[in-house]
């Protein structure tokens, strides 16, 4: 039965005409990513690549903002949560069952703007060549490995989130902010503990450093800098990153099963 | 009432319309000197930028190459307003503060900063800090090491970014040959002395056969100036003063010979004692061929 609710949120979100016009939106701005090169002097390989894995990274939060956020969240103010567990489907299976759907809808989606991406930069190779330094094709696969992986710990976010808000514009809220906190928190930790105690007020010193241990650090899923110089990363990088993003996915989605155990349908 | 089912709309569009065209002049007109030439603090913007700060250095620096290359020079003195370098290179600086690899941006200062004489201690200190991040290329040190030596007079670290040069571009002679007179320049023979014997050892080490026979030459040639330096500083130990030419210290069997100079000149010296050669090389002004 979870395998059957996760095939039908994969196919309700490839029905969802958002993912169209998503994947449309970074698709034309890996066409724009071509004509911009040609203003570049001389990285041009290293502008390619920030401009496509940064499309296929918005374009990829803006599925989990537009199609995973609603999913749970529409089902309970809809009331057709209830069809599901009428079917005597146990909470935390429904639960599984959307989480992996939406991951699935992701992974196909990241699979999409691969290719794209790859196509984009080999066409930049071909028109620049001697200026496209030195990108790794491997690492622009890896980077969009690491966006999948940071799309899929916010949908969990997400899924959460949709059980602890009253409406789906409270969740698309709570996530959004979640991704924008976490994706600069690192920077903003730093900012602060280099400041002087007359730049920084000690509270907001406290905030901040509260906020990089809550909040997930999604800027460690970002490989944008690696893949553009072709630079050597760690595995122990990226098994700690792997093992981040999964840990907290996990912990997030436990802490929604328990939620949604408990809570009182009417 | 079908009329004025079209006619209201009609006619809220075409008010619409003209109070679009009559604020159009305010929308339009040209931003005041200080809105246009603000930036945001590079912390800051790393900060806002979250996990799209690359895609704001692109953006950084396409703006300041954009504005320069849309902007004219004051007339009168063939330079930009002091707020507008400012803005260049605040903008730039926030390129590579958000990405310290990106080459565009130091390439960019370096030609339109350094060379206008606009902070040259801080720019190049930007220069230095891009060819120590980007460990693979050998053109920043170049740069670095160049601004180094013909803008702020620091020939020691100018030495130190050219043979970094040198070392990653695989002993380039164009950087040996800088490094060397660099050092020979600022009466550091002995350094150069050294830095040259290093490079024909890696040379040597390398198999690079062809690069052998310019570096010894270059060698000999300071080998050469640095006898002849021991000899001047061996006469002023003795006459208190230095010696008036390298023929008085051949007389006094100071000196075996007159070393030859294997950049085709004859050695002198001026009046302080120290050793200059009539070939005397110019300060370059061109960038060497490939990276």
């Amino acid at each position: 039965m979870m395998q059957a609710i996760a095939w039908v949120t994969f196919l309700e979100g490839l029905r969802n005409k958002a993912v169209y016009g998503i994947t449309l939106l970074a698709g034309l701005m890996m066409a724009f990513t071509v004509v911009l090169c040609g203003m570049i002097m001389r990285d041009v390989g290293k502008v390619a690549t920030d401009f496509t894995l940064s499309s296929a990274t918005f374009a990829a939060l803006l599925v989990v903002l537009f199609v995973g956020v609603s999913s749970i969240a529409r089902d309970m103010e809809r009331k057709t949560l209830y069809l599901a567990l009428s079917r005597a489907v146990p909470r935390w299976r429904y639960l599984l069952g959307r989480f992996a759907g939406l991951a699935l809808l992701q992974a196909a989606i990241i699979l999409l703007l691969l290719g794209a991406s790859l196509l984009t930069l080999v066409l930049v190779r071909q028109l620049y060549g001697s200026f496209f330094g030195s990108v790794s094709f491997g690492l622009v696969c890896l980077a969009h490995l690491f966006v999948l992986l940071q799309m899929v710990l916010l949908t969990a976010l997400s899924v959460l989130f949709s059980l602890v808000a009253s409406s789906s514009f409270v969740t698309f809220l709570l996530t959004t902010l979640s991704w924008l906190i976490g994706s600069s928190t690192q920077a903003a930790k730093q900012l602060v503990e280099n400041a002087t105690t007359e730049q920084t007020a000690p509270a907001i010193k406290l905030l901040v450093q509260a906020a990089y241990y809550l909040f997930p650090n999604f800027s460690l899923f970002d490989l944008k800098t690696a893949a553009a110089y072709g630079l050597a990363l760690s595995p122990a990088r990226l098994g700690f990153g792997l093992l981040y993003g999964v840990g907290y996915s996990v912990a997030a989605l436990s802490l929604a099963i328990l939620l949604f155990n408990r809570k009182e349908l009417t | 009432m079908p009329r004025a089912r079209w006619l209201m709309p009609s006619l809220s569009a075409v008010c619409g319309v003209a109070l679009y065209l009559l604020t159009m002049p305010y929308a339009v007109a040209v931003r005041p000197q200080h809105e246009q030439l603000f930036t945001l603090p590079a912390d800051m913007l790393r900060v806002v930028s979250g996990q799209f700060k690359e895609v704001s250095a692109d953006v950084s620096f396409l703006n300041a190459l954009t504005w320069l290359g849309g902007h004219r020079t004051q007339p009168a003195t063939h330079r930009y307003l002091p707020e507008q370098y400012a803005w260049v290179y605040n903008t730039l600086h926030n390129a590579v503060a958000l990405d310290p690899y990106f080459m565009d941006p130091y390439y960019l200062m370096n030609a339109a900063l350094i060379w206008d004489r606009y902070r040259p201690a801080a720019v190049n200190g930007l220069i230095a800090k891009g060819a120590d991040a980007r460990t693979w290329d050998s053109l920043l040190p170049f740069y670095a090491g160049f601004n180094y030596y013909y803008f702020l007079n620091n020939a020691d670290k100018s030495v130190q970014y050219l043979k970094e040069a040198s070392n990653r571009s695989g002993g380039n002679s164009f950087y040996d040959t800088l490094a060397a007179r660099i050092a020979y320049k600022a009466n550091k023979t002995e350094l150069g002395i050294a830095y040259l014997e290093q490079q024909i050892h890696q040379a040597e080490l390398e198999g690079r056969l062809s690069s052998l026979e310019p570096l010894k030459s270059r060698l000999a040639t300071l080998q050469g100036i640095h006898t002849i330096e021991l000899a001047v500083a061996a006469y002023r130990k003795l006459f208190l003063r230095p010696p008036r030419s390298i023929e008085e210290l051949i007389r006094l069997r100071m000196l075996d010979k007159m070393p030859k100079d294997e950049w085709g000149g004859t050695y002198y010296l001026d009046g302080e004692g120290h050793v200059l050669s009539t070939k005397e090389a110019t300060r370059p002004t061109a960038t060497p061929k490939g990276n």
